[in-house]
């Protein structure tokens, strides 16, 4: 008799224990499959934080002052906006940064009093990517006024301004920050290059730091190392704060995937190699008959395998279903800033089609094991 | 057709060694029934799986259709065991979730019509056919015995091993599976049934007897019968 038909006729036969078997094999599937996509959301949801709170990296001419840089806040050095895409284009340049925002930056007289106009270009992410642009998008003409610049002026939403001769329609008046972007006027780069005579001319580049290591790690030695291979004529300043921030809030996502999947498989697996053996026990007089009608190793090996693989099978997809139903119901409570981005994954299942039968095969491997190597004298003697 | 000579099987246990065969010696011609019997613990099941190449002996020589079954390799002896040797079981050992008829053709080695068209007329001849498609569940030990009488007969092997055959049946299927047996051995076949009655003697060819693993004297025939 062909084993697969034999291999249908037990699993009816115990279906209590196969029952028990797939509903350990779907739990455990379930679990990864909803822990995948709640971790997914939350490294989205993270991603989004940590966008919102801005860059951490300032990417600047190699012959700015760093020191007169930080007691200014700015320098009147600047660089080719070439530079931009110069970085985005060296090889491996994304491992290291993101979002790359090259503007330029001067103080300019609005009001009879200091304003920082700030000209800021596209962000450039990296290839395949598609993430939406750091800080804002501003068309050309149109300008973003800081709160308390705006009250200064005098002007709201839809007025026009005059900077430097050329007039600007504000497009938004921002809300308070508490930072000097209250008082930072926002255009588009080329029109910022344009009022100030510098064309083609960027201060320095905006970015995100990718490596996510905090300071003991020395992030900032591999992103300067990077950098001098990429972008030899700038320097990197890395706001240490948002970047550790950023580095532990990511380093504790990934900590918390590190931790649950392997015990989730763990328990899996015990329950899985539990029922087997339990099984197996149950089958020791019908092992010793096929090995008394001559059946070999490979064959009784292959009875308790191929069930644990059909099992697999049919917990994967039971598994999938309830972890993908799970993560649909309750992720988009659990994460409202990104709830959009909860939809089922089909490759998911294809994995869990994949590795869920392999998984329960390797944990009734023991089982079988101890089936091969049951003597079948001591279940077939009589006497 | 079997010849074995000083057999000794001992196993390890807590309180020491246990002798299952103490130096059985015997030999078997082709178309025999030898009837073992002896009381409970006299090492019957033991020497019939040592003799059915499933227990390797501790010492003692095995010669079966002319070949050692223990000089060969796993899959080789595996392979002559589902050829030569057919198992009739006190306790049955029928699959549970395999019904009568498939259950019978799980004895054959391989797919082929002709064992199966025999199975079917096994299963005529045991008085099965309403039986054909029930799980052994259902059956009665008498049925079930028959089915496993009949999954030993289907492949026909040379040699026949059947342990206490008739050990939970009453005395009409008892009589029934001997029949059958000797019918077998009517028919050219070989037959070793182990027991510790003597139900099966009027049937055999031969009589030993098995006392603490060792062959000894059989009483005068009479005494025996």
């Amino acid at each position: 008799m062909n084993l697969l038909p034999l291999l249908y006729r037990e699993l009816w036969h115990r279906r209590v224990n196969a029952a028990l078997a797939v509903v350990a094999i779907a739990g455990t599937v379930a679990l990864l499959v909803a822990i995948r996509m709640l971790t997914g959301a939350a490294e989205r949801e993270t991603r989004r934080v940590m966008r919102d709170i801005g860059f951490n990296l300032r990417i600047l001419p190699r012959d700015v002052d760093p020191d007169r840089f930080l007691t200014e806040g700015r320098s009147d050095k600047t660089m080719p906006a070439d530079a931009v895409n110069r970085l985005a284009a060296a090889a491996g340049a994304f491992v290291s940064f993101n979002h790359l925002t090259p503007s330029l930056e001067r103080l300019v007289q609005m009001g009879g009093r200091d304003a920082i106009l700030t000209g800021l270009g596209s962000s450039v992410v990296g290839p395949g990517e598609k993430k939406q642009p750091m800080g804002f998008s501003i068309p050309e003409g149109k300008a973003f006024l800081g709160s308390t610049l705006a009250l200064r002026l005098g002007v709201k939403a839809g007025s026009s301004i005059e900077v430097l001769g050329r007039s600007l329609e504000v497009e938004r008046v921002l809300v308070e920050s508490g930072s000097d972007d209250d008082v930072r006027l926002f255009t588009a780069l080329v029109d910022a290059q344009k009022m100030l005579g510098l064309p083609g001319r960027i201060s320095e580049i905006k970015a995100i730091d990718c490596l996510c290591l905090t300071a003991d790690q020395d992030a900032l030695g591999l992103l300067r190392k990077a950098l001098s291979q990429a972008l030899p004529e700038a320097q990197v300043l890395q706001l240490r704060g948002m970047a550790d921030a950023r580095a532990r809030q990511r380093q504790a996502a990934e900590r918390y995937s590190a931790f649950a999947v392997p015990l989730v498989l763990l328990i899996g697996a015990g329950w899985v190699g539990i029922l087997a053996v339990l099984n197996v026990r149950e089958r020791r007089s019908e092992i010793g008959l096929w090995r008394a009608l001559g059946r070999g190793s490979f064959w009784i090996a292959g009875l308790v395998l191929g069930r644990a693989a059909l099992l697999g099978g049919a917990g994967a997809a039971l598994g999938y279903f309830l972890g993908t139903r799970l993560a649909l119901s309750q992720g988009p409570q659990l994460y409202p800033m990104t709830a959009g981005g909860f939809v089922a994954d089909p490759a998911l299942l294809g994995w869990a089609l994949l590795l869920a039968p392999g998984f329960a095969a390797l944990a009734s491997f023991l089982p079988a094991m101890l089936a091969v190597a049951h003597d079948p004298a001591e279940t077939l003697r009589a006497d | 057709m079997l010849t074995c000579h000083t057999l000794v099987k001992t196993f390890a246990a807590r309180s020491g060694k246990i002798v299952g065969l103490d130096g059985v010696s015997f030999e078997l011609g082709r178309g025999e029934f030898l009837v073992i019997h002896g009381p409970s613990g006299s090492g019957k099941s033991t020497l019939l799986l040592t003799l059915g190449g499933m227990l390797r002996p501790s010492s003692g020589s095995l010669t079966l259709l002319g070949r050692d079954p223990y000089a060969l390799s796993p899959s080789d002896r595996t392979r002559f065991r589902a050829e030569s040797i057919g198992f009739v079981f006190q306790l049955f050992h029928l699959v549970p979730y395999l019904d009568v008829r498939q259950n019978i053709l799980a004895g054959l080695p391989k797919k082929d019509p002709a064992e199966a068209e025999r199975a079917d007329a096994l299963i005529s001849e045991l008085g099965l056919e309403s039986r054909a498609t029930e799980f052994p569940g259902t059956l009665s030990a008498g049925e079930r015995q028959r089915v496993a009488l009949a999954r030993a007969l289907v492949k026909r092997p040379a040699l026949i091993l059947a342990d206490e055959p008739t050990g939970n049946l009453d005395p009409e299927n008892a009589a029934r599976v001997f029949q059958r047996l000797a019918a077998y051995r009517q028919a050219g076949g070989t037959v070793i049934v182990v027991t510790h009655g003597l139900d099966a003697a009027p049937h055999a060819s031969r009589v030993l007897r098995l006392e603490s693993g060792r062959i000894v004297p059989q009483p005068p025939a009479a005494h025996l019968l």
